[in-house]
């Protein structure tokens, strides 16, 4: 098993295995990257060559409490305060922050006594605090056009030198914004990792998370979660602002694009150079990639595997039936809204580019310590992003200027 | 300088009594030695006048002051230990002055002492080694130093020759003796050998499992044992025992039937028994004779014979197979399985009664 | 004759202890000195042919048509290049803002950690030297904190310092979301884990104090303070000594408790030098530069043992 990250370091070195000619043979369970939407299959190849073989889809959703939003009274005091009525679901991350607000320290769910939260968040160092940073601040720092080029549809690094654009106004203004949604969230989240955080939203102790598909299923055990029926999801918002890389200036848009991210690591099997046996290990890896065995890991909430291929997604858009995964447990409403949103967070037109480059590990590394630091309080958001771009300018010398920036434009499919 | 008063003094370990209502006085600068057979609760007793032992019932005095409650270190007085209890990581100077020092006297005045019972106990040129290399005697001189330094009403001493070797033991008894002559103050020493009892105290006072059993200057114990157990423990070697039967009561003047024929005549005032009890007669081996005829003699068989070059020792059963010990000059002719007369003389006749108490 | 036997006999004993030693001890020091000097880049040429399957018994495997099938063999060569580097490893080492946090938090970590354990070690000696009320059983209490695996104990402390309805919660302290207040529990759990340890091998050198000494120190003075001072803590010295260089050199090491409590977050705050190696070297794969790391850090231990020693040997001269 590995993430998606880790192909710049296993690919080039000779350690990965490729797979196109088994996949063709006819001789094991057929599955396709037809199945995946481009920006998986991106996540699953190297430079067109097939190794992955499809197992878990990772990407970052907006899970919100459906009954909260819905609530009139709630819903006309918000407008009251805040001048505009709450939008269901939030469609910019400014919204939200209002939203998020608005609930915090009250006691707007009746599973305890004790006021509730805004927004909870996974913040703990050397987990996966990165990933939250990451696919809140693409709309923020991601210049939408057309094109892919040196400063539209770009994240990481600058394509024609490498140089890091994590420090880039976009990215700062993104992460102050996180600070202050971490304000409406308990303030312990900062040493959170995923379990602590997910279970904090499943016993209805807050209004929003943004996480990875394992919420959406585990919101229907009941035996964890106090909310089935009321965890509704959504794409997650974008940014109201975002940086225009080109203008060097801010760009306020009233109806900002959707941006989609597969923010994780997308783990899934590879086969390694080292296997005595590559046609047995094949043989197992696409038994689990194929229909039956997938949905049932998508529906699942402790597999850790979520939805993102075609037969996984409801008709029209998919293949799966409604009532499969009702006779698995889920919320009618719940299951809906599930799909629908990371159908769109797939699908969407723009992109939070994913890193696979050699030394992706370290760079986000680098990153996660110093948005750690940043959601503790110890230096400010820009403090934390230059610290990050003078760390990667010093990685990408070690590595090799030239070959990190030829992989880094083949990675995100910079001409 | 002070007398040391014990009254009605018990100690108990958890349940078990060990020291059972212990009255004493010791006089000003008297040196009285406690003597008793292994764990009859001889340094129980030093210990909790000195204070490192609870005292279960009873009070003590030293001088007029009531020390029940009171610290050890604020009892006056200086205790010298078996091990001798230096402090292994100071110089043998540090380890004298270390009582004075932590009782802030000024350095000077230390010094001076320190110096001063380094002179005394001739370690002068000591002073700067650790214990460790200091040989035993030179160890106890120090710990000795250490309680003289301190200037206390009240020496105590805990078997402080025992790990010494004959020769030395011999020497240091008798420098104790000459310190006790010249700092004159009480002391209070606690021995199981009789022998430094005999020669160093003043007055000793037998113990037995938890009770005084006599008290007296040497040759009153010696003399006049008040019982079975003192007649037994003073003297060496040991006093002989006889088991004799009253034939005849005239008076004050009463006939005993000695072990096989032999009857002796003996005249006592205190006349508690009858005709045909059984009584113990006690004789000193060194008043026993084999050459010199005497008023009264004892049949025996000569066992063995121990020849020490000035005296002899001779092991020889009675008729009734009783070991008996007769102390005779070196050259004396005596040999095994010879059949001897023991002769003494009714002066030396000890007599204790069935509740083991000596007749007079 | 004999003698030359003799040596011959010792060395065909010493043999396996030296092979040991220079399996396990030398030899990665060697390595890990020659890796740090060094940029290893590896790479593998692959190539695949097809070979005819053979089952078990070594008979070739047939398809459904019968005719023989095939697998895939990997054929591999490994092509490391070793470059040497020179000492630019450990010129990072004095640039890297990560090395220098991760010295100042191990350094406060055992500047803090280890002087409270030794003094609370002790503490509790001294206390459980004296008669007490149920002593033996508290004492076993007390020593349950060595039984524990670290990494256990990391992980039964986050959920003590559970923040949201954790048994502490109440106190409203960020124990692990602060960084100041992170590494502080980190310090905390460390001296809960380790003041047992100290407080054995000190409560066994107390009970090593003759009696005897004791009540004649008590004889001479009713200070307690003048007995602990002049006797009791003279005469711990030794142990003193060799428990503070025991601590001192696992304590430098600090790694399992931040892995399983904070992650050596937030930020940086409780990441120690160990930690940053461990990362550095496995998850970075940046094997030379973790072991200038790990260089360093062998230097500072080998200093602070080798200064200790001097003095051991000196208190004991
Ligand atoms: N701490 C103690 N706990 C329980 N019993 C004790 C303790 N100290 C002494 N004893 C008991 O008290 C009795 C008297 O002991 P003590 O040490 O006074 O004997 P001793 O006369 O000094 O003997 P020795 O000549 O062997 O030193 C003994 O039976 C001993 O077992
Ligand atoms: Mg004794």
């Amino acid at each position: 098993m590995v993430g998606a990250f880790w192909y710049g370091d296993i690919v080039p070195n000779g350690y990965a295995f490729p797979i196109d000619d088994f996949m063709t043979t006819g001789e094991y369970p057929q599955w396709s990257y037809d199945s995946m939407p481009q920006s998986l299959k991106t996540l699953h190849t190297w430079e067109g060559v097939g190794y992955g073989v499809l197992n878990d889809g990772d990407g970052q959703v907006l899970y919100y409490r459906r009954d909260a939003l819905a609530n009139p009274e709630w819903r006309a005091d918000f407008k009251k305060e805040y001048g505009y009525s709450m939008p269901v679901p939030p469609k910019t991350w400014q919204q939200m922050l209002d939203i998020s607000n608005y609930f915090n320290g009250k006691n707007w769910d009746s599973n305890d006594p004790d006021p509730d939260s805004g927004t909870v968040l996974h913040l703990k160092v050397g987990e996966q605090g990165h990933y939250h940073f990451q696919s809140l601040s693409a709309s923020f720092a991601i210049t939408p056009g057309p094109e892919l080029d040196q400063h539209h549809n770009v994240y990481w690094f600058d394509p024609t030198n490498m140089k890091p654009l994590i420090n880039s106004p976009g990215h700062v203004a993104a992460l102050e914004f996180l600070q202050e949604l971490h304000k409406t969230g308990p303030s312990a989240q900062v040493g959170w990792s995923l379990g602590e955080a997910w279970d904090y939203f499943l016993r209805g102790k807050s209004v929003f998370v943004f996480s990875w598909g394992d919420v959406g299923s585990l919101c229907q055990d009941t035996s964890r979660s106090k909310i089935q029926g009321v965890c509704a999801s959504s794409i997650l918002p974008s940014s109201d602002t975002y940086y225009d890389h080109k203008d060097k200036k801010f760009v306020k848009t009233t109806n900002p694009v959707k941006v989609g991210n597969t923010t994780g690591g997308s783990w899934h099997g590879v086969i390694s150079n080292y296997s005595a046996n590559p046609e047995a290990t094949y043989s197992l890896l696409s038994l689990m990639a194929i229909k039956p065995a997938s949905i049932w890991l998508a529906q699942n909430g402790w597999t850790g595997v979520d939805p993102g291929f075609t037969y996984q997604f409801l008709e029209p858009q998919g293949e799966a039936g409604l009532g499969e995964y009702l006779d698995a447990g889920w919320s009618e409403a719940d299951v809906k809204d599930y799909l629908k949103a990371y159908y769109e967070t797939f699908f969407a037109d723009t992109f939070l580019p994913y890193l696979r480059i050699p030394g992706s590990f370290e760079y986000w590394d680098i990153l996660d310590k110093n948005l750690s630091a940043t959601m503790s309080g110890e230096i400010s958001p820009k403090q934390a992003l230059d610290n990050t771009a003078k760390t990667w300018e010093q990685i990408t010398d070690r590595l090799g200027r030239d070959q990190q920036l030829g992989y880094y434009q083949s990675a995100i499919g910079y001409k | 300088m002070a007398e040391v008063k014990l009254r009605g003094v018990k100690k108990s370990f958890d349940e078990v009594e060990v020291i059972h209502g212990v009255d004493l006085e010791i006089k000003d600068q008297e040196f009285v030695v406690f003597v008793g057979p292994s764990g009859c609760g001889k340094s129980t007793l030093l210990r909790m006048i000195a204070g490192l032992e609870d005292i279960t019932a009873g009070e003590i005095y030293i001088g007029d002051t009531y020390v029940n409650d009171l610290h050890p270190a604020d009892r006056g007085a200086a205790m010298v230990f078996q091990s001798y209890a230096l402090y292994p990581h100071m110089s043998v100077r540090e380890n004298i002055g270390f009582g004075l020092k932590l009782n802030k006297v000024p350095k000077a005045e230390i010094q001076r002492k320190v110096d001063e019972a380094a002179k005394i106990l001739k370690i002068e040129e000591l002073l700067d080694r650790r214990p460790a290399q200091l040989s035993g005697g030179q160890r106890q001189r120090v710990a000795i130093g250490r309680t003289i330094v301190r200037e206390p009403s009240v020496f105590l001493f805990d078997e402080p020759l025992s790990n010494l070797d004959a020769a030395l033991r011999v020497q240091m008894r008798m420098e104790l003796e000459k310190l006790h002559a010249n700092l004159n103050t009480t002391m209070i020493y606690v021995t199981h050998d009789q022998v430094e009892a005999m020669t160093m105290a003043d007055r000793i006072f037998i113990l037995n499992d938890g009770y005084v059993e006599q008290v007296g200057t040497p040759l009153e114990l010696y003399r006049r044992p008040a019982n079975i157990f003192v007649a037994g423990f003073i003297g060496s070697p040991k006093m002989n025992f006889l088991s004799v039967k009253v034939l005849e009561i005239n008076g004050q003047q009463i006939t005993l039937q000695l072990p096989g024929e032999d009857q002796m005549q003996l005249h006592r005032e205190n006349i508690n028994f009858r005709v045909g009890d059984i009584l113990t007669l006690g004789i000193r081996p060194e008043h026993f004779e084999l050459e010199q005829s005497k008023e009264c003699f004892l049949s025996a068989t000569v066992d063995m014979i121990e020849r020490l070059g000035n005296e002899t020792y001779i092991y020889a059963n009675d008729a009734s197979d009783n070991l008996l010990t007769v102390v005779g000059d070196g050259e004396l002719d005596v040999s095994s399985k010879e059949k001897i007369k023991i002769h003494f003389t009714t002066d030396h006749c000890h007599l204790f009664g069935r509740d083991d108490q000596s007749i007079q | 004759m004999k003698t030359h036997r003799n040596t011959k006999a010792r060395f065909v004993f010493l043999l396996p202890a030296a092979v040991w030693v220079l399996t396990f001890t030398i030899f990665p020091l060697v390595y890990s000195l020659y890796l740090s000097v060094h940029k290893v880049e590896t790479k593998m040429n692959v190539s695949r042919e097809k070979v005819p399957m053979l089952d078990a018994s070594g008979n070739p495997v047939l398809d459904a048509k019968g005719n023989p099938r095939t697998k895939i063999k990997i054929n591999r060569e490994k092509i490391s290049t070793w470059t040497n580097i020179g000492f630019t490893n450990f010129k990072r080492l004095a640039e890297d803002p990560q090395v220098h946090s991760a010295i100042k938090v191990t350094s406060i970590f055992v500047l803090v950690a280890v002087p409270s354990q030794l003094v609370l070690g002790i503490l509790l000696a001294l206390l459980f030297n004296q008669r007490l009320w149920a002593r033996s059983f508290l004492r076993a209490v007390m020593l349950l904190p060595i039984f524990a695996t670290p990494l256990a104990v990391g992980y039964l402390f986050f959920t003590i310092f559970y923040e949201e309805g954790g048994p502490l919660g109440f106190l409203g302290v960020p124990f692990l979301s602060h960084p100041d207040w992170a590494l502080f529990s980190v310090i905390l759990v460390d001296i809960w884990q380790w003041t047992p340890f100290c407080f054995l091998v000190f409560l066994a050198a107390l009970q090593g104090i003759p009696n005897e000494l004791m009540e004649a120190a008590k004889m001479e003075s009713k200070s307690k303070w003048g007995l602990f001072a002049n006797i009791i803590f003279p005469m711990l010295t030794p142990t003193i000594v060799i428990v503070l260089l025991l601590r001192l050199a696992e304590a430098i090491k600090l790694f399992d408790i931040p892995f399983a409590l904070t992650g050596g977050g937030p930020g940086v705050a409780t990441q120690s030098m160990s930690f940053l190696a461990f990362r550095t070297g496995l998850r970075y794969f940046d094997l030379g530069y973790a072991s200038a790391m790990s260089y360093c850090l062998l230097i500072i231990v080998m200093i602070i043992v080798t200064l200790f020693f001097r003095k051991l040997r000196q208190s004991y001269a």
